[in-house]
């Protein structure tokens, strides 16, 4: 069955929390997928996710979300800036201690693994670099949704992407390769 | 000490066959076949293998939690002397303050002006 999320943004903005729910359940999947692929491990997609869902939520409430976009495609913005701001604070303050995701019940060992290696590749890219690479080449968008996702023109996104795989041959050249585990 | 005293060949001799049994891990091999494939090979192999990611159900409710505690707490009230409200109040009470004044001096002046007329009205009686 399809929802029309749109009209239940407006059951929001009225003041009806739970009809924030089908949002969340129409979108987590899709979103917990591009989190995870952003910033490259579970713990971090997680919170990123839900401080991204909050926002979103505040935004509807107080009337900020016009309309003109489609629900999924305003959400996918919002939890690309939340996980480049995350990716930011990550190259500023470096974590110590590794924490453990909290809803990854369904995650196959194969993805935790390959989601490492994918962190391990992307590690020393800028995060708007880094971003862009993602959201083009594993995300499979075009480059208008990816420029529009990362709030730039399509110039500065071509730019980003020459520069992140300029930055992964050179790693791979210089046979700096991780497979994760390291 | 007993190193540097023994037969320089001998000690190499020695080193060699300390070090004949070192062998790579498998993980060597996936080093090595990792580091020929172009990274655009990898990032596609690995769009395959995280296509399937997705949260368990406890997720959403998780973030409904999260959304209904946000909603419920409201920002705390700021003080009467900060910022915006300082200057927002003291312009309230200023205007609540010339409106009192204005309503005292107009009802003056009304007092003022009726005594006057009343007084003329009489001194042109007593004339007349």
């Amino acid at each position: 069955m399809s929802v029309d999320l749109r009209l239940v943004a407006a059951r929001v903005a009225g003041g009806d929390v739970a009809a924030f729910r089908p949002i969340v359940d129409h979108t987590r999947v899709p979103l917990y997928r591009l989190a995870a692929r952003l910033v490259g491990n579970l713990a971090d997609a997680e919170d990123a996710l839900q401080d991204a869902y909050a926002s979103a939520f505040r935004a509807l409430s107080d009337g900020r979300y016009d309309g003109r976009a489609k629900i999924e495609t305003w959400l996918y913005r919002i939890v690309t800036n939340a996980c480049v701001d995350l990716l930011r604070k990550r190259r500023e303050r470096p974590a110590e201690d590794t924490r453990e995701p909290r809803f990854d019940g369904l995650v196959r060992a194969e993805a935790r693994v390959a989601l490492n290696e994918l962190d391990a590749m992307l590690k020393a890219l800028q995060p708007q670099d880094r971003a862009a690479l993602v959201l083009v080449t594993v995300e499979g968008l075009s480059a208008k949704e990816a420029a529009e996702a990362l709030g730039c023109s399509e110039g500065a996104l071509e730019q980003r992407l020459v520069r992140a795989r300029a930055a992964l041959r050179t790693k791979t050249e210089a046979g700096e390769v991780s497979d994760g585990h390291a | 000490m007993a190193t540097r005293e023994q037969d320089p060949l001998s000690h190499l001799a020695a080193l060699a066959h300390a070090t004949e049994d070192l062998r790579p891990t498998d993980e060597l091999t996936d080093a090595m076949l990792l580091a020929i494939v172009p990274p655009d090979e990898r990032l596609a192999r690995i769009t395959r293998e995280t296509s399937d990611l997705a949260p368990c159900e406890d997720f959403a409710a998780s973030v409904m939690a999260k959304v209904g505690a946000s909603r419920g707490a409201r920002p705390a009230e700021p003080a009467w002397s900060s910022g915006v409200v300082r200057f927002g109040r003291f312009a309230l009470l200023g205007a609540a303050a010339a409106a009192v004044l204005g309503l005292w001096l107009s009802r003056t002046a009304e007092t003022g002006y009726d005594s006057a007329v009343l007084e003329s009205v009489a001194s042109v009686e007593v004339y007349e």
